[in-house]
């Protein structure tokens, strides 16, 4: 087993300790509401506290006060963040004399329609863009992780995603095979390892589907058509689909 | 002077179209209509001049639409108002090249983009953003014409917690500008010097690990820097050992 070697010092605030909520304000602006737990992070009650919104390359950055006086600001609304219905966030606990980073609440990813995520992180969080052209749908390779991206010119397209059968069924297996493909064949990330990074996850999540993982980049072209198989075995997106037409 | 208008939805498909068209090789004709008809622009409801003027620079241009702008609420998001300076200034945001042609950029040069890599990217409203975060620390950022981004806004403009962190762009003011020249100092974004722009950027990379750079002084990020910058520090920054 892979250990991983902390050289910065900093600890590791928990994702649970951190529960974002998004919403729109009166102008359609998307605006955070942080709720913060510090208990178990051992830092200084002085500690002053930032929050980071960032997507892509967009990048907006919040004062919300002390570990003992936590006082997120009035106005916060996400001006600067690129316009999509999903923001990552970062909680940072900054020590106030050297300005060093304490701890740290990395990737809280945050989606309109599932506006409050606290200690988990989505395989596949779902944006939506206004700069996919003609394309319906794209897989955004981000550092963070993939992202699927739907076209908002789509009539009612949050509904779509969440319920339409014909959409599941010619979506969904096609992202695994592509965000699989990227981590085995792209990328070339060894299978077996140990991680937490997000394509451990998404492994750890496929080999539900089939086992073993493959050894080399020779076995991972069947085994990534296995796990849509049996993805789509459990799924069962074209009887979904089929039911769906004959009640419509 | 004129007075100070935003394109309308209209407008801005029109400035599309008049684009494409002088992509495909259509003469540019000095103030479209576009400019000033009502029926695809509209005067800001405060009543603003705004004079035809060249500029050196990004600096210049953004120096003089700061003081023009500083009484229009909200300016720096507003697209409609973007597009009509792009326009307005158009000879100069897209000037002839060398051989005799004008070749318009992607849209979101002269019409501001509201998402990905490319918000940001719109000649006189980067700059503008820039200026009025910046001030004259900026002058680094915008020392290209009007027309052209330049190595630092390439550099540094894909990373927005780097390009709006105030004390790192004076930093990088204070390594990387010549006074006596007015211009970057010679080598700053050669790659193959020590201290190269793109190797802060790399040490900057590091130090935020562990350093929340973006509540730091310039003198303090400058102070974390290695041996390797010593030869642009300025001189009371030298460090002890140098």
């Amino acid at each position: 087993m892979l250990r991983k070697l902390n050289f910065t010092e900093r600890t590791r605030m928990p994702r649970s300790n951190v529960r974002v909520t998004l919403r729109r304000d009166a102008d359609g602006m998307l605006v955070f509401d942080p709720r913060l737990s510090f208990d178990g992070v051992a830092v200084p009650p002085s500690t002053r506290v930032f929050v980071e919104a960032y997507y892509r390359t967009s990048f907006m950055r919040f004062d919300c006060g002390s570990v003992e006086h936590f006082a997120p600001p009035d106005d916060r609304r996400l001006t600067d963040i690129d316009s999509t219905s999903l923001v990552r966030f970062r909680v940072k606990l900054v020590d106030n004399d050297e300005h060093r980073v304490l701890a740290v609440a990395e990737d809280i990813v945050v989606s309109e329609e599932k506006p409050e995520i606290a200690g988990r992180m989505p395989l596949l969080p779902v944006s939506f863009s206004d700069s996919l052209g003609e394309q319906a749908w794209r897989i955004a390779f981000e550092p963070n992780g993939p992202v699927l991206e739907l076209n908002n010119r789509i009539d009612n397209v949050k509904d779509v995603a969440k319920s339409d059968a014909a959409f599941f069924a010619l979506v969904y297996p096609a992202a695994v095979r592509q965000v699989l493909t990227q981590i085995l064949l792209v990328e070339s990330h060894a299978a077996h390892a140990e991680g937490d990074e997000w394509w451990n996850y998404w492994l750890r999540w496929a080999a539900r589907f089939s086992s073993p993982l493959p050894n080399d980049a020779d076995d991972a072209p069947m085994w990534i058509d296995d796990v849509v198989e049996a993805f789509c075995s459990q799924q069962q997106p074209i009887t979904r689909w089929r039911a769906a037409r004959s009640e419509g | 002077m004129t007075k100070l208008r935003r394109l309308n939805a209209k407008g801005i498909e029109e400035f599309r179209g008049f684009l494409q068209r002088i992509r495909d090789g259509e003469e540019f004709r000095d103030s479209p209509a576009i400019l000033y008809i009502d029926d695809y622009s509209q005067r800001l409801p405060r009543a603003t001049e705004i004079a035809p003027r060249r500029f050196a620079s990004k600096f210049e241009a953004a120096e003089y639409l700061a003081g023009v702008l500083s009484d229009v609420p909200a300016a720096s998001d507003d697209v409609g108002l973007w597009s009509w300076l792009a326009l307005f200034y158009f000879d100069q945001v897209s000037p002839i090249d060398a051989e005799g042609k004008r070749r318009p950029r992607e849209d979101y040069h002269y019409i501001p983009s509201t998402e990905g890599w490319h918000r940001g990217r719109h000649l006189l409203a980067g700059p503008y953003k820039l200026y009025t975060m910046h001030g004259r620390n900026a002058r680094l950022l915008l020392h290209p014409p009007v027309h052209q981004h330049g190595a630092f806004i390439y550099d540094l403009g894909f990373r927005r917690d780097l390009i709006t962190n105030r004390g790192l762009i004076e930093a990088i003011d204070l390594l990387y500008w010549d006074a006596k020249r007015n211009r970057a100092r010679r080598g700053a974004t050669t790659t193959s010097r020590p201290g190269n722009l793109r190797r802060l950027i790399a040490v900057i990379q590091q130090l935020d690990f562990n350093y929340d750079l973006y509540g730091m002084r310039a003198e303090e990020i400058l102070r974390l820097l290695p041996a390797e910058f010593d030869a642009w520090r300025p001189p009371p920054l030298l460090r002890a050992s140098a």
